[in-house]
């Protein structure tokens, strides 16, 4: 992938290029928000990593000319704060997603990946395949080689986030932002715990589990091993 | 009024001394007054009598003792009471009730017959005696009767001045008071209030300029400047807060990339990864202290919207059952439908969150937690998280809802420390109140919303 990144911190920008580097992508980066949407405009990059705070044109000005120009670019967006209001502000302005620093490499990656390969919005599925699991959003059933496994509504919800990044890692933190709509760390393992649930209706007794945990970065549903 | 010991009440202390101070004044005055106009009463009457006697004495030795006789015959017809004895006693001419006493000022009973004795104390005889050249004495005297009505009348006055004056005063005093008390009324609230942590509060004003005008003002200064105190106080921990978060990203950044250089199992990996948990520990804490200071300067009341308490409830309920299931607790659930507040969801989640971790966390094992959501009887939206674990002492009750930074986690049960502050400023960004109560066994945390 060639990615950019307009961030105006060249510690953080030297650390995430060099870290995005050795997974193998291709990094730009613009020190301000001109010369950045003056690059995200070239039509090069799979994705921009975009700071709020740039100098000579902010991080919400970048996105909003390059919404404005009809550029769909997926943005991911960093801030300092977490708030609600950055955060809308964020999303308002046409950011794809959001993360505050500081950040682990890994939770930035899983992002990263999951923004840019994420599906045209067009496409509407009613049925998420996996393997041999099938959720069907219509009926809300879900199905492991062919018997139904009863879920419950929050279950169902957790399935189908990660059917939805199926192959790809998904962190604790986006679980815990899209699913149970939790913007800030909690002190419990919710996370953890309705994993485990999850996996004790997906996995049992079948011969190959699923749903993974990544030591340190995240869980990932895959369909084959 | 809370004070129904006088002594422990400034302005009826001295509603007291004044109505003494009064009383003291309007007796001196009175006695004053009483003297002179005795004194002069007393000598008008002797001047009369004085006058009388010369001109008599005047008559005698000029005309003779028949001329002097017809003419206290003459006088005596106008009232008054004269006489003259030859130098052996004999009654010349006359009243023969008057005392023949040698020459000078002399006082008698009034000579009076079949009179009561009230009048015959009533009345009384001044009398001057002269004697004239013939060895002869001539009385004259005059019936101090209006003296002793002076007096009468003046100790009346003085009843009534001292009655006047007594209510009076009291009265002055009593209003004194109740302006003492009104003006120091605000000042009293204030220094209350503050007193009570609301350092916000300032003393209404008044527009006269006076004493207490100044004082309040004063007042109003001392507070503006420890309100000022304290924001600089709390700018600079922010500042701090916000300013370190740069370099620990950074020395973050530096770990993981130290880090990611190392396999699993090797001990730097081990070391490196304790380093970064640590940091993220504090980093989480810097994030709650900025996040509770952005919660408490109210801006997020610009976006507030409607939202349904009772489904947020229980979605956060329904969310922890499993959790507190696996820890061996357990979560029972009483939301009443359709209960709506104004708010922040974001927030209003972070609280339920944190309120119902804080029962998981901070109970023993088996205890029981209850999430309930009601409406009071006046209609505010009520949540109530209870559980019967070992509950909060009254005395630290307060003091819990303080944010308390534990950068140390070692020292702690975990967490920053700030969990029930957060509670407590999101708390009051939505108006509620945020109670810790008994609920014998346990703790209940009440919060009581405004009514969407």
């Amino acid at each position: 992938m060639r990615i950019l990144i307009i961030e105006d911190d060249v510690t953080t920008a030297d650390w995430v290029a060099r870290s995005l580097r050795e997974r193998g992508h291709v990094v730009d980066v613009a020190t301000d928000g001109r010369e950045g949407l003056y690059r995200a405009t070239s039509g090069e990059h799979d994705i921009a990593i975009v700071d709020r705070m740039l100098p000579a044109m902010d991080g919400l000005a970048v996105v909003r000319a390059l919404r404005a120009a009809s550029n769909a670019l997926p943005v991911l967006m960093l801030t300092a704060l977490a708030e609600t209001q950055e955060r809308v502000e964020g999303l308002n302005a046409g950011a794809d997603d959001y993360l505050a620093k500081p950040f682990a490499f890994s939770e930035l990656e899983a992002r990263v990946l999951a923004l840019a390969r994420r599906p045209p919005l067009a496409r509407v599925e009613t049925v998420l395949r996996a393997g041999d699991l099938e959720m069907d959003l219509v009926r809300r059933t879900v199905h492991r080689a062919g018997k139904e496994v009863l879920l419950q509504a929050r279950e169902f919800q957790l399935l189908e986030y990660l059917l939805r990044n199926v192959d790809r890692v998904v962190t604790r933190t986006m679980l815990l932002e899209h699913v149970w709509e939790f913007h800030f760390d909690p002190k419990t393992s919710v996370v953890e715990t309705h994993i485990s649930r999850l996996r004790a209706k997906i996995d049992r007794g079948h011969s190959t589990e699923m749903i993974h945990t990544l030591r340190g970065m995240g869980y990932s549903l895959r369909a084959q091993h | 009024m809370r004070n129904t010991d006088w002594r422990n009440s400034f302005w009826l202390r001295v509603a007291f001394a004044q109505t003494l101070v009064s009383l003291l004044l309007a007796t001196l005055l009175f006695i004053g007054l009483y003297a002179g106009s005795s004194h002069f009463a007393r000598h008008q009457l002797r001047e009369e009598i004085a006058t009388e006697s010369m001109a008599l004495a005047a008559e005698a030795l000029g005309q003779g003792r028949s001329a002097i006789e017809q003419d206290i015959q003459l006088r005596l017809v106008h009232g008054g009471w004269y006489a003259m004895r030859d130098s052996q006693g004999g009654l010349l001419a006359g009243d023969a009730r008057i005392t023949p006493v040698p020459a000078g000022w002399h006082e008698q009973a009034m000579p009076f017959d079949g009179r009561s004795e009230r009048e015959r104390a009533e009345h009384g005889l001044l009398i001057l005696s002269t004697m004239l050249t013939d060895g002869s004495h001539l009385f004259v005297g005059r019936d101090t009767h209006s003296i002793h009505e002076l007096h009468e009348l003046f100790s009346r006055l003085f009843g009534w001045t001292l009655l006047a004056t007594l209510l009076l005063a009291t009265l002055g005093g009593l209003l004194l008071g109740r302006i003492v008390q009104r003006r120091t009324q605000a000042l009293r609230e204030t220094t209350q209030a503050v007193g009570a942590g609301d350092l916000t509060r300032r003393v209404q004003r008044g527009t006269r300029r006076d004493e207490f005008d100044n004082i309040e003002a004063n007042l109003n200064d001392m507070l503006d400047r420890v309100g000022h105190l304290m924001g600089r106080l709390r700018e600079v921990s922010l500042d701090i807060a916000h300013d370190l978060r740069t370099p620990m990203s950074r020395l973050r950044q530096r770990l993981e990339a130290a880090r990611a250089t190392c396999a699993d199992a090797e001990p730097m990996a081990i070391t490196l990864d304790a380093a970064i948990a640590d940091l993220d520990a504090q980093l989480a804490t810097f994030a709650a202290l900025l996040r509770i200071a952005r919660i408490e300067d109210g801006s997020a009341r610009g976006h507030f919207q409607r939202e349904s308490l009772s489904a947020l409830t229980q979605r956060i309920a329904e969310i922890y059952v499993p959790v507190a299931d696996d820890s061996r607790r357990t979560i029972a659930i009483r939301i009443d439908a359709e209960v709506d507040v104004l708010g922040d969801r974001d927030l209003l989640t972070q609280l339920l969150v944190n309120l119902v971790e804080n029962a998981i966390q901070h109970t023993p094992q088996s205890s029981h937690i209850l999430v309930a959501l009601s409406r009071a009887d006046d209609g505010s939206p009520t949540l109530r998280i209870e559980d019967n674990g070992e509950g909060i002492p009254v005395e630290q009750r307060e003091r819990v809802l303080l944010p308390r930074v534990r950068l140390d986690s070692s020292r702690g049960k975990g967490g920053s420390g700030l969990g029930l502050a957060l509670v407590k400023a999101v708390a009051d960004l939505h108006g509620a109140v945020l109670r810790l109560e008994d609920a014998q066994p346990g703790l209940r945390v009440s919060v009581r919303f405004v009514p969407a």
